[in-house]
């Protein structure tokens, strides 16, 4: 049963200054993520990606910030194929935990100028 | 403080008064050298402050020029 | 919920919290803060305050410096309902303590960062008023569940304090209706839009750095980049609008013209600038000519009028669009904005607006005054051209009257300044009980007195240029050593203060007097 589903799209430009400031990295993406994004061709979008991932995951779960969950505890790997999935820890962890949910269902998408995607909370 | 008084030091303290950098003993305050009422009495204002001494509305009236004020912080000197 | 449905700036910094979590809030020295950090740090205090029984409505004084621990009390007291009171940061203790005590203050929040002394003994003074002196770090570790009040609209968010003496320092209160629609009149006015790139180094303890260049990015979610403020060295300024392609900036006329007199040729690229407002002082149209000049810039430099009482900004002059001066050479402040009202009775500034202020705190006299049939009576003076073009012509304190004739002193005082050699000029009315009544005194800083004949020199051109500008002269004119006009911690000349020092004798005392000895 699905019981959260989050969307997000931003403008990769908007990120891509961000994304130069190792401080600024530090509170939004885990080490493993930057590791992953860092010193590939299409960072930017990677990084982008990403941070789409984590705003769907807060409207997903809904008032998310208040509840202390926190950017830096949900985190997005790649499968070998590609495909992206989800981890998450701390109060994020704990959040679900609660509602019960067992899966979280990720999509992400780009285009030139834009990245996006979708989380999906099942229980 | 006690300022000397010399006939150099009254022009230099009217030039500066009104923004005139030759002033001649005998030049009048308002014909000569461009003088209104107004500086007129700041003249004589500073005057006072620099050699402690006190000039009466009356005398005002009678001062023309610097050689005028010279003679009469003279007289007041003494 | 969009940012023009925020009722209260609690809404507003929650909402982005949410929306916008992971963006950058601001920068501050080149440290970036997301949305997410800056709610968290709100969320940190409040909850700290909660614990100190912070009460609907209680004022909390503020004493810090720019940087993200202000943010976090001054939305810290708001998220918790109080009311935040920021101070210039190297207040006295005096001053402190008494608009401590004139808004019954139970809690200051102090700098970690001052000397431990200094700290004791501000703990020790408040402590025998009943007053808690704490930091921001002192809310940090655990925070357990909080409930925060709902903050309405019409609830007060923060005080201004008017810059001057302790004496006659008045409270503005401003609501968080107030605040949200001055923001609103702004970003229209000025034609603002979230691409905007904003870099300041104004003091966020004051109305212009803390409304127009921290709770409009906010509101838009632009980016900001927020400096120390600390302008004895203005090149980090100008070098963080060319390395961040900053699109707006802002300061009074002095910042320019300080950068004009110590950077001499090109040496910054300032072209991405799509406005740098003059405001917060009277705007001199040869600083505007100066600095377009120096740095190759064309109608980027606008004018505006604001005053605290009406939240801050009232007029701007459109961007992109060449200055208009009027005969005089007073440079207009253009058009009021949407919904600003206002109209000139006896040569005074009136404004109606809905960001008008809900009056001074515990001050009903004074509050009685500032307000005339529902418009803010400014105290400045001025008037509106036929194509509606607002000019100010002098604040009404600061008019000078001699035999009949009224002079601005800022008319005089730019006229000083441009006198080879002054460094920075004042110009006060001066009644020494004689017939004539009150007269002009100028006093100028001299950049070097080496010799007396400078010094002659100088006092001539003075009054010749006076006399040639004004057809007038001033009763004296007092050459002093460089810092001896006394200011305020945001450059204005206190010419009441000037003039007590002058006449009690003050000046001479200590030694600040070049010329003359009389």
């Amino acid at each position: 049963m699905i019981i959260g589903v989050g969307i997000d799209l931003l403008e990769i430009e908007k990120i891509s200054k961000d994304i130069h400031s190792d401080v600024y990295l530090h509170k939004v993406f885990t080490e493993r993520e930057i590791a992953d994004c860092q010193g590939s061709v299409n960072s930017a979008e990677r990084f982008a990606g990403r941070y789409a991932a984590k705003e769907a995951f807060m409207k997903a779960i809904g008032n998310g910030i208040r509840q202390g969950v926190w950017f830096t505890q949900i985190e997005v790997f790649n499968h070998e194929s590609g495909q992206p999935y989800v981890r998450v820890n701390g109060e994020a962890e704990s959040q679900l935990n609660k509602l019960g949910v067992v899966h979280i269902h990720i999509s992400i998408t780009h285009t030139k100028s834009t990245a996006a995607a979708v989380i999906i909370l099942e229980k | 403080m006690m300022s000397t008084l010399s006939m150099d030091e009254i022009k230099k303290l009217v030039g500066m008064q009104l923004g005139k950098r030759h002033v001649n003993d005998k030049d009048r305050f308002v014909e000569d050298l461009g003088a209104e009422s107004a500086d007129v009495a700041n003249i004589v204002a500073t005057v006072e402050e620099k050699y402690s001494v006190t000039i009466k509305e009356s005398e005002i009236a009678r001062l023309f020029t610097p050689e005028d004020l010279f003679t009469l912080i003279q007289k007041r000197l003494q | 919920m969009s940012p023009e449905e925020f009722t209260t700036l609690i809404e507003m910094l929650a909402w982005r919290a949410e929306v916008s979590a992971g963006r950058v809030a601001f920068t501050f020295n080149g440290t970036p803060y997301t949305f997410e950090e800056l709610w968290r740090g709100v969320n940190r205090c409040a909850e700290y305050l909660q614990r100190l029984s912070i009460q609907r409505q209680e004022c909390v004084l503020i004493v810090l410096p720019n940087g993200a621990e202000f943010f976090f009390a001054f939305y810290g007291i708001q998220c918790a309902g109080g009311i935040a009171v920021p101070i210039f940061p190297h207040s006295g203790r005096e001053r402190i303590l008494a608009i401590a005590e004139a808004c019954d203050v139970r809690i200051i929040v102090e700098s970690a960062n001052i000397p431990i002394e200094e700290m004791r003994q501000i703990k020790e003074a408040g402590a025998s008023r009943g007053m808690n002196v704490v930091t921001v770090g002192d809310s940090d570790g655990e925070m357990e569940e909080s409930d925060f009040p709902t903050i309405q609209p019409d609830d007060i968010a923060f005080i201004q304090y008017t810059s001057g003496s302790t004496g006659n320092s008045k409270g503005v209160m401003l609501t968080h209706a107030n605040l949200l629609t001055n923001i609103r009149q702004m970003i229209s006015g000025m034609e603002i839009n979230e691409r905007e790139i904003f870099v300041s180094w104004l003091p966020v303890y004051h109305d212009m750095g803390l409304i127009l260049k921290t709770m409009v990015p906010f509101y838009m979610a632009a980016e900001t980049h927020l400096l120390s403020t600390d302008l004895r060295d203005v090149r980090p300024w100008l070098e963080t609008i060319q390395a961040c392609k900053a699109t707006f900036t802002a300061a009074p006329d002095f910042a320019y013209r300080l950068v004009l007199s110590r950077v001499q040729v090109h040496e910054y690229d300032l072209t991405s600038l799509r406005v740098a407002l003059n405001a917060a002082e009277p705007v001199r149209a040869t600083t505007i000519r100066e600095f377009e000049n120096r740095f190759s810039l064309k109608n980027v430099m606008t004018a505006g009028y604001g005053l605290a009482e009406a939240t801050v900004g009232v007029s701007m002059s459109k961007p992109g669009e060449s200055p208009i001066v009027d005969v005089r050479g007073i440079v207009s402040v253009g058009k009021p904005f949407p919904d600003v009202e206002v109209k000139i009775v006896d040569e005074e500034i009136f404004i109606k607006s809905a960001a008008n202020c809900k009056g001074y705190y515990n001050n009903a006299s004074e509050t009685e005054k500032l307000y005339r049939g529902g418009f803010i009576v400014s105290g400045d003076q001025g008037y509106v051209d036929e194509n509606g073009n607002l000019y100010i012509t002098g604040r009404k304190k600061n008019m000078i009257k001699q035999l009949g004739q009224t002079f601005a002193a800022q008319e005089l005082e730019e006229i000083v300044d441009s006198i080879r050699g002054v460094r920075y000029s004042a110009a006060v009315g001066i009644d020494r009980g004689r017939l004539e009544g009150e007269q002009i005194y100028l006093f100028a800083e001299m950049h070097n007195y080496d010799s007396p004949k400078i010094l002659e020199e100088t006092t001539l051109q003075i009054v010749e240029a006076v006399h040639a500008r004004l057809g007038v002269r001033p009763a004296r004119v007092m050459l002093l050593k460089p810092r001896a006009i006394p200011r305020t911690y945001n450059g204005k000349i206190q010419h009441v203060l000037l003039k007590e020092q002058f006449l009690s004798g003050k000046l001479k005392e200590d030694g600040l007097v070049l010329f003359p000895d009389y």
